[in-house]
């Protein structure tokens, strides 16, 4: 445990069903740092987003932001959390309704009685920070999928948060647009003062940028460090992820009956 | 969020329905035509009332002056009570004014028809009239009339 | 058999379960209202999506359900020589029931479904969720304006239906088939009682208007977040809203109308 860590999990358990999400997971977040959180695709990280913010209850175990468990928190108190938290959705999720400039001063709207005048110096400063100043008045429709996510990053950080959460910020993206994400983080992180947590199973990305990586598979976490530790690690899941290869530990095939007996099953 | 238009639009829908509203109101039913609240009660009392209903018209040749309040019946006398609402503009029905129940029209609705007197006085509030007709049945008239052509 | 049993006893559950979140869910929108006075402006958006938008369909309908009226009740009502009392029975017919429940039920069809649609559409692109981690109550800022705007919608909506029925009615009883206009309106007034007949009217349009639009927004926020359960929602909104105001009508107007 580090002394100045914003965000600790302590044994979490959580699972849909037989599905299992989090078993016992453990997961330290320092203040002031880049951590990537990496896994396979299925394993939940979303949801291991969801339970810092929230809205999904953890089975048993502790999310402890800045002193409070998260899940013991009542209402106003758990509203009160997350306003110092921001989240950039997978799918942007920005408010079909509203045009880019709303959206952005839709966080601020909610929560302070700035005058107008205000509202859209700050917006716009928003805008400025992710490039899209210029499309203030556009609709969410009228952007890409690139442009969309950016205003999203816009709005999430709207109100300064401490801890800035991302949902598999590369996903879906062409190179150029990756790279000015990935130039975003670092430079929101490092300008703002803020806290980043990036979820993803991109590795090259995300490990440029991070101080620290968890690598997380069957609901626990196999292997931890800054990037360079991970790249010597001689752990086989971080070899089989961290090089690609296609079978080690996560294997290619989905559990199922043995492929004879299926085979054979339907001649009978 | 929303523009002058929007706010102009949800304006004229708001007073679109209120105009609605008070033609129903005024237009459609009895409330701009007549209140019960502003009138004085006179009784009549009748052997028959037929389809007489509370709320039917009461007419002073012709013209609607006050409708019917209540319909009771008296046990000890055997007659029904007709309690009407009379318009406080009217207010000089004599105390010999008699009542007659009319159906407008061969199968319209009834209605109670007053004809005012001679006498000098004039019927108050809480006034009973006299003389009355009861309402033409017209099953009895149909009875009345099979009965004689049989003769 | 005992499988048959088990099966409906399942599905008895299950609608007993949905209630069950209805009524909570509702509750949560109705502790959500008072906040709306501080900002009305945002019922007022609603009020133009739910409202106004709402305003063709329901003066076209209402136009034509007047004058269609008017023609069929005239040739029976002439087979009795008593062809005045048209604007009477159109009156009393449009104020009592066509008038709030066929609003109702093109409401339904027009404004329900869309609420549905967009509530729906909201939590299938995460926007309710985004809201909900911007520290904002969704059911505060989404669902309780567009619940009031409903509400207050129907029975303007319904007012304006049986007005305009009765102008159609009018248009094609006295414009059309020669019936005397006094008559026409005298004999309606005569014969239509403002607490009666009018307020009770307007009574049924609001209960209409409170359970079409719990439906509809119930049904957004209840929806799966995918394409097929939006639209699964949105046919069961029409659907559901319909069989509610024809079964609301018929108590309501046993209550009302029935002790006489």
């Amino acid at each position: 445990m580090s002394s100045d860590s914003i965000l600790t999990i302590k044994n979490l358990q959580f699972s849909y069903g037989a599905r299992i999400i989090a078993d016992g997971m453990d997961i330290d977040i320092e203040r002031g740092k880049i951590t990537t959180i990496m896994g396979p695709s299925g394993t939940g990280k979303t949801t291991l987003l969801r339970m810092i913010g929230g809205q999904v209850r953890p089975h048993a175990g502790e999310v402890r932001y800045e002193g409070k468990n998260i899940p013991d928190l009542n209402k106003d108190a758990l509203l009160a959390a997350r306003k110092s938290m921001g989240l950039l959705f997978q799918a942007s999720a920005l408010f079909t309704g509203l045009s880019v400039f709303d959206n952005v001063a839709f966080p601020i709207r909610e929560h302070t009685q700035l005058s107008e005048q205000m509202v859209s110096h700050l917006v716009l400063s928003k805008l400025e920070a992710v490039g899209l100043r210029g499309a203030a008045e556009l609709m969410p429709g009228e952007l890409s999928g690139g442009m969309a996510r950016r205003v999203a990053l816009a709005r999430a950080i709207a109100l300064d948060p401490r801890l800035m959460m991302y949902d598999e910020p590369f996903v879906g993206q062409d190179p150029i647009t990756m790279s000015v994400i990935t130039r975003l983080i670092k430079l929101l992180n490092d300008s703002l003062g803020m806290t980043s947590i990036i979820v993803s199973h991109d590795v090259h990305d995300a490990m440029a940028i991070s101080d620290f990586v968890y690598l997380i598979a069957e609901g626990k976490v196999i292997a931890s460090g800054t990037p360079e530790e991970l790249r010597q690690s001689e752990s086989p899941w971080a070899r089989q992820f961290l090089r690609a290869e296609p079978d080690g530990p996560v294997s290619f095939q989905y559990p199922a009956t043995d492929y004879q007996t299926d085979l054979f099953a339907s001649v009978e | 969020m929303y523009s002058k238009m929007t706010e102009i639009a949800v304006g004229l829908f708001v007073a679109a329905g209120v105009v609605a509203l008070v033609m129903l109101a005024m237009k459609v039913s009895n409330l701009g035509a007549f209140s019960d609240t502003e009138g004085y009660t006179i009784n009549a009392r009748f052997e028959n009332i037929g389809g007489l209903k509370v709320r039917s018209p009461v007419r002073l040749g012709g013209v609607r002056v006050g409708r019917v309040n209540a319909i009771n019946y008296d046990q000890n006398r055997y007659e029904a009570v007709v309690e009407m609402t009379i318009a406080n503009g009217y207010d000089r029905l004599p105390i010999d004014t008699s009542a007659n129940i009319f159906t407008s029209g061969l199968l319209g609705e009834q209605y109670v028809g007053l004809e005012p007197g001679a006498e000098e006085e004039y019927l108050g509030s809480g006034g009973v009239i006299e003389l009355t007709q009861s309402a033409i049945v017209i099953e009895q008239l149909i009875g009345q009339f099979l009965l004689n052509s049989a003769e | 058999m005992i499988e048959a049993i088990r099966l409906t006893g399942e599905a008895a559950l299950r609608v007993l379960a949905r209630l069950g979140r209805a009524t909570l869910f509702i509750s949560q929108v109705i502790a959500g209202l008072p906040m709306l006075l501080r900002r009305f402006s945002l019922v007022v958006t609603q009020l133009y999506e739910v409202g106004v938008l709402s305003i063709a369909i329901i003066v076209i309908s209402a136009l034509a359900v007047g004058m269609v009226l008017s023609l069929q009740m005239f040739y029976t009502l002439r087979d009795f020589g008593s062809e005045q009392i048209l604007g009477q029975v159109v009156a009393l017919s449009l104020v009592r029931e066509l008038g709030p429940v066929l609003a109702g039920l093109l409401f339904a069809g027009r404004a329900g479904s869309a609420l549905t649609a967009e509530i729906g559409l909201m939590k299938a692109t995460e926007q309710l969720s985004s809201m909900e981690m911007m520290a904002v109550d969704p059911i505060k800022r989404v669902v309780a304006p567009r619940f009031l705007a409903g509400v207050l919608s129907m029975p303007l909506l319904a007012a304006m239906f049986s007005a305009v029925g009765i102008l159609g009615g009018y248009l094609v009883g006295v414009g059309l088939l020669g019936v005397d206009s006094g008559a026409f309106w005298s004999l309606m007034q005569a014969n239509v009682d403002f607490y009666d007949d009018i307020l009770n009217g307007i009574l049924k349009s609001v209960v209409f208007g409170i359970i079409i639009t719990w439906i509809a927004v119930f049904e957004g926020y209840d929806a799966k977040p995918t394409a097929e359960g939006v639209s699964r929602a949105t046919m069961r909104t029409v659907v559901h809203s319909a069989f509610a105001v024809l079964a609301f009508d018929f108590i309501l107007t046993a209550l009302m109308f029935g002790g006489r």
